[in-house]
């Protein structure tokens, strides 16, 4: 036989094979469990087979000698496994683990509910559900208000956190602190949050425990991160009941602008549904908004959003000095806020984020007194963040800003006042997030604050850490130092204060799994340097003090019900404080024992129509009778609300329309928030009071959203069934 | 003239391998898509993509087992999500990461699409409530592109035609809506003409059939 020869032999000897070894065996879980539908197989050949019901395995192979056999699995790590094939049959018992979480998909559940449209990560909420709760009337701050650890408050329509009064919760956008986050009003007619529901793609509400990224808030952070560029060109009008709107949006191929304008009315409405209060101009509002975001290069953004409003109102209002007799109240409100953003990708794990935030906002009352307060802040912040690994991530970055305070109060009996603060805030911020081992993750961060306005600074540590059973479920521990600066309003006799803090410290359990939402969180707050107002002087200190408790308990359903959900809300609290003009300390008039929301969506696909009920229910709230010897004794009928909305979902002239109704307090239960004192009693030795109560016992919207040359834009397609 | 047939002998005996790896090839690519044809449950679309995905593994030039992997984990995730939606989830993960591989192989422009298609069709119905609105948009533009890439390809009215339907009717939706997209992609079907390569994409004839008979199309 000739070299040839030989040659081609081995070569048909290379194509045939030599002999054949036999591979079998199980795969489980990491509980014995077997697993069906594994894919075992030698690396780089044809060979393997997949897992039967049994969770066993058996295939044939031609290959020799080292091989790598794979495991791979949806949901689980694969693994790889050195083989030897000499022909002996293999016996293998192969265990595979479920997927830890990568960092990015952790959200450390304490403290913090989030709701984002984020498909890695188990979040609590999506930004729908919060457009569609009913009793919110698409108000961000009012759909909040049916998570655990919020108290209900009809007549400031401000955010109550776990005790904490409303300046405590802060809200911030793109990063940056939203210095006004409320429409203008007056003290017992409810504010609504400025912001539409539909500008955000995700919203964080942290109930303590946040970020380090985050300041200026002792109990609470909203923070709110804007959608990218708009899907698609569209023109829209809007007629609500109150009034109307305009609103374009343009999409190019990397940019996208949007230009609205609104006015609002509520005279009509009023002539309509009687009013407790005496309006002689009822609220007016004329609004503009621009919003202009571009994609700099494939993985950059641009940001631009400002907005500007006015707002009047005439009313016969029970002022605080006199509650019994009404006085006639002038208000004129005026707002612009302007955000740009900008976020990059610099390479090498590198992402820059920059802001800055303009804030003009001017409140002037006129009744008998004029109260006019201004307000203006300019903030810029720089932050970069890496990711070294996919588990370790470290942020750090700084702010600075600047805000001018400018108030003057007149009345005839004590003159003119005018006050003028000036803040040079600056603050840092370092933060790790890391994933320890596979069932452990954690937070640490510091941040330090310096406020020029009363000459001190503050460092404040942050620390969170979880164990996690696998990237659904998980138990979690949060510690954290809040430092803020005091109110404006509080230093206008004096600037020789402290920060104000709150430590807080929680533990939470949380599980989303299957359609099923199960959250637990047991909280303790310690509130310290709390400004205390001397009733004599009306200078400030920081004697003050105070404490919270309490649990928060969340449940959720998607599953149970064909195209329904409903999420429950329990909420227990038990605080008190020493604050502001408390004789002693006490419960706040702004805190209730108990909170309960029931909040149900459904989607009538036959009908086109999505429908929403939520119920509230928060046991009555302390308020000072000066009528009684012990301070803060009296308690408020326990609050009940159940309010209604629905869509209806149509065409109209070939538009896609969507036809809006919200009923407040349907069965119209009485509402009371407290009662106002007359400051002086009256013949009979009796202060007497007048009760907090919604202007109306319902409140009714109806609202014609067009959304003209748009074919398909709506929140709710079911494709089921495909 | 003996080194000559050393040589020849050596090109032969790798024409040889090379023709009976292309064979290997064939035959296992012919069974794995016999077996994802004959698959009703998820567990046998997700057998038939463990099958392409051993094949790939293999055959890392190709672009067509990592297509089929990709369209079996759609076709699995679409059951999973009534039924296990998180292991719906993972397997539109699975089809997004075997669908960009297929991508990079510079496969069929217009079949690429269409399968990136069903997979946002997947993600719609993973989250109808958000991912409806920001993904349609999406979908349809993702499929008139693959029209474009291949105006014959019958899979595009197919898809479109089955997304339209199931769209309520105030967003342009609805069976009448979708009947004439459906004639279309009957028309597509029938002049269809038998693919140059037997293992390029031909699936959707039943799909088409089946709506066909429910909708009681001519």
């Amino acid at each position: 036989m000739n070299r040839i020869g030989i040659l081609l032999l081995v070569f048909s000897f290379v194509q045939s094979g030599l002999a054949q070894t036999r591979i079998k065996g199980l795969v489980t879980d990491n509980h014995a469990e077997p697993l069906v539908g594994a894919n075992v197989f030698l690396d780089g050949t044809y060979d393997g087979a997949t897992t039967e019901a049994d969770g066993t395995f058996d295939f044939q192979t031609d290959e020799t000698g080292p091989q790598t056999l794979l495991v791979t699995y949806l949901g689980y790590d694969s693994i790889a496994m050195h083989v030897e094939l000499t022909g002996q049959p293999l016996d293998l018992r192969l265990k595979l683990r479920e997927k830890a979480a990568a960092l990015d998909e952790i959200v450390i559940s304490a403290g913090s509910i989030e709701a984002a449209n984020d498909r890695k990560k188990a979040v609590v909420l999506s930004p729908i559900d919060i457009a569609l709760t009913a009793s919110a009337t698409a108000d961000i701050a009012g759909a909040i208000a049916t998570l655990p650890g919020v108290t209900r408050n009809g007549e400031s329509g401000r955010i109550l956190v776990r005790g904490g009064a409303a300046y405590e919760t802060k809200t911030f956008m793109d990063g940056m602190l939203v210095q006004k986050p409320y429409s203008n009003s007056v003290d017992n007619l409810p504010a609504r949050n400025r912001f539409s529901p539909f500008l955000f793609k995700g919203t964080q509400f942290s109930t303590g425990g946040y970020s380090a990224e985050y300041g200026q808030a002792m109990s609470s952070a909203l923070i709110l991160n804007t959608e990218d560029l708009a899907p698609q060109s569209t023109t829209g009008v809007t007629l609500l009941s109150l009034g109307g709107g305009l609103a374009r949006t343009k999409r190019w191929d990397n940019s996208s602008l949007s230009l609205s304008g609104t006015y609002t009315n509520l005279a009509p409405y009023f002539a309509l549904v009687k009013q407790d209060l005496d309006w002689i101009a009822p609220p007016q509002s004329l609004g503009a908004e621009a919003v202009f975001r571009t994609k700099t290069s494939e993985t950059g953004m641009l940001k631009t959003y400002a907005t500007g409003s006015r707002s009047f109102m005439r009313l016969q209002y029970p002022d605080p000095s006199n509650p019994i007799e009404l006085t006639p109240l002038k208000m004129r409100g005026d707002n612009v806020y302007a955000n740009v953003s900008y976020k990059e990708d610099l390479g090498h794990d590198w992402i820059l984020f920059g802001g800055t935030a303009y804030t003009y906002f001017e409140n002037a009352v006129d009744a008998d007194f004029s109260n006019t307060a201004t307000e203006q802040s300019v903030q810029t912040r720089l932050a970069l963040s890496r990711y070294f690994t996919n588990r370790v991530k470290l942020k750090f970055g700084a702010e600075y800003w600047r805000n001018g305070f400018n108030e003057t109060y007149a009345d005839a009996n004590t003159g003119t006042f005018n006050t003028q603060l000036r803040e040079d805030f600056t603050a840092g911020f370092a933060e790790a997030e890391m994933l320890l081992s596979a069932r452990w993750a954690g937070r640490a961060g510091i941040r330090a604050e310096h406020s020029a306005l009363i000459g001190k600074t503050n460092l404040a540590p942050r620390l969170s850490l979880a164990y996690l059973f696998d990237n659904r479920e998980q138990i979690s521990f949060a510690f954290g130092r809040f430092y803020q600066t005091p109110e404006n309003e509080l230093m206008r006799r004096n600037t020789n204060l402290r920060f104000e803090s709150a430590d807080h410290y929680m533990l939470n359990y949380q599980r989303i799994k299957n359609g099923l939402t199960f959250r637990a969180e047991a909280y303790y707050k310690q509130y310290h340097d709390l400004v205390k107002t001397d009733p004599a002087t009306f200078l400030a200190d920081n004697r003050g003090k105070g404490y919270a408790r309490g649990l928060d308990v969340f449940f959720r359903d998607q599953k149970t019900f064909r195209n329904a959900d409903y999420w429950i809300s329990y909420s227990y609290l038990d605080t008190k404080r020493d604050y502001l003009d408390f004789p002693v300390e006490a419960t706040p008039h702004f805190a209730s024992k108990h909170n309960f929301s029931l909040v149900y969506k459904k989607w009538m696909p036959k009908l086109n129509t999505a429908f929403g009920a939520t119920y509230s229910y928060a046991s009555g709230r302390p308020y000072n009778d000066p009528n009684e010897e012990v301070f803060m004794n009296g308690r408020t009928a326990d609050y009940h609300d159940l309010s209604i909305n629905g869509s209806y979902l149509t065409n109209i002239a070939g538009h896609f329309t969507v036809i809006y109704f919200s009923a407040t307090n349907v069965p119209g239960f009485k509402q009371t928030f407290g009662y106002q004192f007359s400051p002086n009693q009256n013949n009979d030795g009796v202060y007497q009071s007048r009760a907090i109560q919604p202007p109306a016992r319902r409140f009714f919207l109806i609202a014609v959203i067009l959304s003209i040359g748009q074919q398909y834009n709506a929140g709710e397609i079911t494709t089921d069934d495909i | 003239m003996k080194r000559l047939l050393i040589v020849l002998a050596l090109i032969l005996s790798f024409a040889s391998l090379t023709s009976a790896q292309n064979a290997k090839y064939k035959q296992a690519m012919t069974k794995a898509r016999v077996q994802l044809d004959s698959a009703q449950t998820a567990e046998q679309f997700l057998a038939a993509a463990n099958a392409f995905a051993r094949i790939g593994g293999a055959e890392k030039g190709e672009w067509l087992p990592a297509y089929y992997e990709s369209y079996s984990q759609v076709m699995a995730a679409f059951q999973l999500l009534q039924s296990e939606h998180a292991k719906g989830s993972e397997a539109l993960n699975a089809a997004q990461s075997a669908l960009d591989r297929a991508a990079s192989l510079k496969g069929d422009e217009s079949e690429l699409g269409v399968l990136k298609a069903y997979l946002i069709m997947g993600r719609v119905s993973e989250n109808p409530m958000t991912n409806g609105q920001t993904m349609t948009p999406q979908f349809f533009e993702t499929l008139t592109k693959a029209g474009e890439a291949n105006p014959d390809n019958p899979r595009v009215p197919l898809l479109q035609a089955i997304y339209t339907m199931n769209m309520p009717e105030f967003f342009g939706g609805g069976v009448e809506k979708a009947r004439p997209i459906f004639e279309k992609a009957k028309t597509l079907f029938a002049s269809a003409e038998k693919p140059a390569d037997e293992l390029a994409p031909s699936w959707g004839r039943e799909t088409y059939a089946y709506f066909a008979k429910a909708l009681d199309l001519k």
